[in-house]
């Protein structure tokens, strides 16, 4: 345990405010000298205020075309500023705090880096949400995860026989901010194009949304991965891919397990 | 309008103003071998036209179940090697081609007010060749203070009826006018009417729709009288030389026109200032919502807003130069984010949300929306300006 002053715990607010917020994510909340935040639900601000002593709001750091990295150096610094003072912090952020959010990340390790005690809570994420939502356990065949851009512009390996998640589909190819949360993804065709080669054009993809109010249900648009490049997107939407074949079994594991365990 | 009902189409082909004009436009903007594209064809009626104007091939895109009656027709009156059928959302179907000419009658009563402009430029952005056509063009919409006597009639609740009070339904019934189809006469206006937004299919980008439509203006009445509401219509562009309109002085349409009631009558004199603010913004799928508020001279403005008809709140215009701060929550809103902080309360709440919902003083209209199970009824309850 770091003999410094000043303490970060990082918590998030759940993608549904509303059921999802931790137990101890709240404790921290009002525990803390000073609360940050970015969580984009006037009712989750609402909230964070009711309960923590000094409440900082970090949303005004976006701003329209402003690189996303320049603002979230910006949120980093801000979180580590209260911190160096001694006091003891909790930065709150929307979802899971580690999931999709750069500068939690980021402010951890740098208080750490500079001897304060820092710690990550988990939360829930859209993942969870998803594979409540959608009925798929990733244990059945394997689920891979990636960023969509980061998808299309890296060799990621792509397995067809198993379930893949493509995150912020409806931001492919940004990396500004835009507040309406609508983007143009001119580079849909190429994604499209790309999972082609695994996938046929006619399989059926799901665009999901997680619910982010009490007693919604999630917004879940079932297409031909074809239909995608036209598909209505926004910045909250994922892309489920189900696997389009089955694996063939390991002979050479099967057979050596076998050895292992006497059989022919 | 419910557009899976027949009945809306059949109040639409009846109007022969509206579909005429988009006959003498579709005729005169349509071209022998056209690609033609239909938004929202409903029975196919202006898909058919532009096959008697010579289109080669009409793509009748249609998200109701009216699509296979549109289909029916086009076959009986021989087009079904012209007009394709097409069942489903624009922006899910796919064309093999673009187009020359998009046409939609997309209008409501004010034009954007159903929600169905964005649908429109996201085919042109998708759909349309360079250099390509969209009837109508233009859409712009007016408004005018007005003194109709056509609100709906309150008197019976204000009236103790069975020896009951029954007098707060007769408060929110003032805004049940807005999705009713009123008349305004020429003389009912109050001033002269003046340009509410413009909406240009040509120039617009697809984000517009996106944003609020917002208006302030300024009027100078024209004659002593009790102002009651404000009425708006509009005026389409279809083609050149071709336009339709369901202004008061125009040939009576089935939209008839927009009512936005004062909530009470306002005396007003010839030469006085009088003051309107309108807002109209998307918060789902459904017509837009409406806020407006009226002021007269610099008496302080009296405001509404509704969503559909029902009364959301009664509130004040916030003040110019707050627009930066965090958006006001209502008492829903409120009492959602205590059941976010507290796992007892929200125990509670599983277990009995009606009574829940009572506790926390949530109004019936606040407790509907939280059960609708709609994000955006929610979304719109929560947001809005704090009541008191």
């Amino acid at each position: 345990m770091s003999d410094k002053k000043g303490q970060l715990v990082v918590v998030g607010t759940g993608l549904r405010t509303v059921g999802q917020m931790t137990v101890e994510a709240i404790a921290w909340i009002k525990r803390a000298d000073v609360v940050l935040y970015v969580v984009g639900d006037p009712v989750a601000e609402e909230m964070i205020h009711s309960l923590g002593k000094e409440v900082i709001s970090l949303q005004t750091l976006y701003s329209e075309s402003k690189r996303r990295i320049d603002t979230y150096d910006g949120m980093v610094e801000e979180i580590l500023r209260h911190v160096r003072d001694g006091k003891t912090v909790c930065g709150v952020f929307y979802g899971h705090p580690g999931v999709f959010v750069y500068p939690s990340h980021i402010a951890v390790a740098q208080a750490k880096a500079e001897g304060f005690e820092a710690v990550m809570l988990p939360g829930i994420s859209a993942e969870d949400c998803l594979f409540a939502d959608l009925g798929v356990d990733p244990a059945t065949t394997g689920c891979s995860s990636y960023e969509a851009t980061d998808f299309l512009f890296h060799k990621r390996p792509c397995d067809p026989a198993s379930s893949m998640v493509l995150w912020q589909i409806g931001i492919l190819g940004n990396e500004g901010y835009n507040q309406g949360g609508q983007y143009d993804t001119p580079m849909m065709p190429l994604l499209v194009a790309k999972l082609r080669m695994f996938y046929p054009p006619g399989h059926e993809v799901s665009v999901y949304e997680a619910a982010t109010q009490p007693g919604c249900e999630p917004i879940i648009h079932r297409i031909p991965l074809e239909a995608l490049v036209q598909a209505p997107l926004n910045a909250a939407s994922t892309l489920y891919i189900p696997p389009a074949s089955t694996s063939p079994e390991d002979q050479w594991a099967v057979s050596q397990a076998a050895a292992m365990s006497g059989g022919s | 309008m419910d557009y899976a009902q027949l009945t809306s189409h059949q109040t639409m082909l009846r109007d022969e103003p509206r579909t005429e004009a988009f006959r003498k436009a579709i005729m005169k903007v349509v071209k022998e071998g056209d690609v033609v594209l239909d938004v929202g064809s409903g029975t196919g009626i202006l898909s058919m036209f532009a096959a008697q104007a010579g289109a080669k091939r009409v793509y009748a895109v249609e998200l109701s179940e009216t699509s296979s009656l549109g289909a029916h027709l086009a076959a009986l009156n021989g087009f079904s090697d012209v007009i394709v059928p097409l069942h489903g959302d624009i922006r899910a179907v796919q064309l093999d081609e673009q187009v020359d000419v998009i046409i939609s009658e997309w209008m409501g009563t004010i034009g954007v007010d159903e929600n169905m402009y964005g649908a429109v430029l996201w085919a042109r952005d998708h759909f349309l060749k360079d250099g390509g056509t969209v009837i109508p063009r233009k859409v712009t919409a007016h408004l005018a203070p007005v003194t109709t006597s056509m609100r709906t009639d309150t008197s019976f609740f204000y009236g103790k009826p069975y020896g009951l009070n029954l007098a707060p339904i007769g408060e929110q019934m003032v805004n049940d006018l807005l999705m009713s189809r009123y008349v305004i006469r020429p003389g009912d206006l109050g001033a002269n009417a003046k340009e509410l937004w413009v909406s240009d299919a040509k120039d617009d980008t697809a984000d517009v729709v996106r944003a609020p439509y917002v208006a302030e203006l300024d009027f100078t009445i024209g004659k002593e009288c009790h102002v009651t509401a404000l009425g708006a219509w509009f005026t389409a562009d279809l083609a050149p030389g071709v336009t339709l309109s369901n202004a008061p002085d125009a040939a009576p349409t089935h939209w008839g026109q927009l009512i936005l009631p004062c909530p009470e009558r306002l005396h007003v004199k010839k030469g006085e200032k009088f003051k309107a603010q309108v807002l109209a913004q998307a918060v789902g799928p459904g017509p837009l919502q409406m806020m407006w508020s009226v002021a007269v001279g610099d008496e302080p403005g009296q405001a509404q807003d509704t969503m559909g008809g029902e009364l959301i709140a009664q509130h004040t215009p916030a003040p110019e130069g707050d627009e930066t701060g965090p958006p006001g929550l209502t008492e829903l809103g409120k009492f959602l984010a205590k059941l976010a902080a507290d796992t007892e309360l929200y125990v509670s709440y599983l277990t009995n949300p009606e009574k829940t919902m009572e506790s926390a003083g949530l109004s019936k209209a606040q407790k509907d929306a939280l059960m609708s199970g709609s994000p955006e009824a929610i979304h719109a309850a929560t947001y809005g300006e704090a009541t008191s």
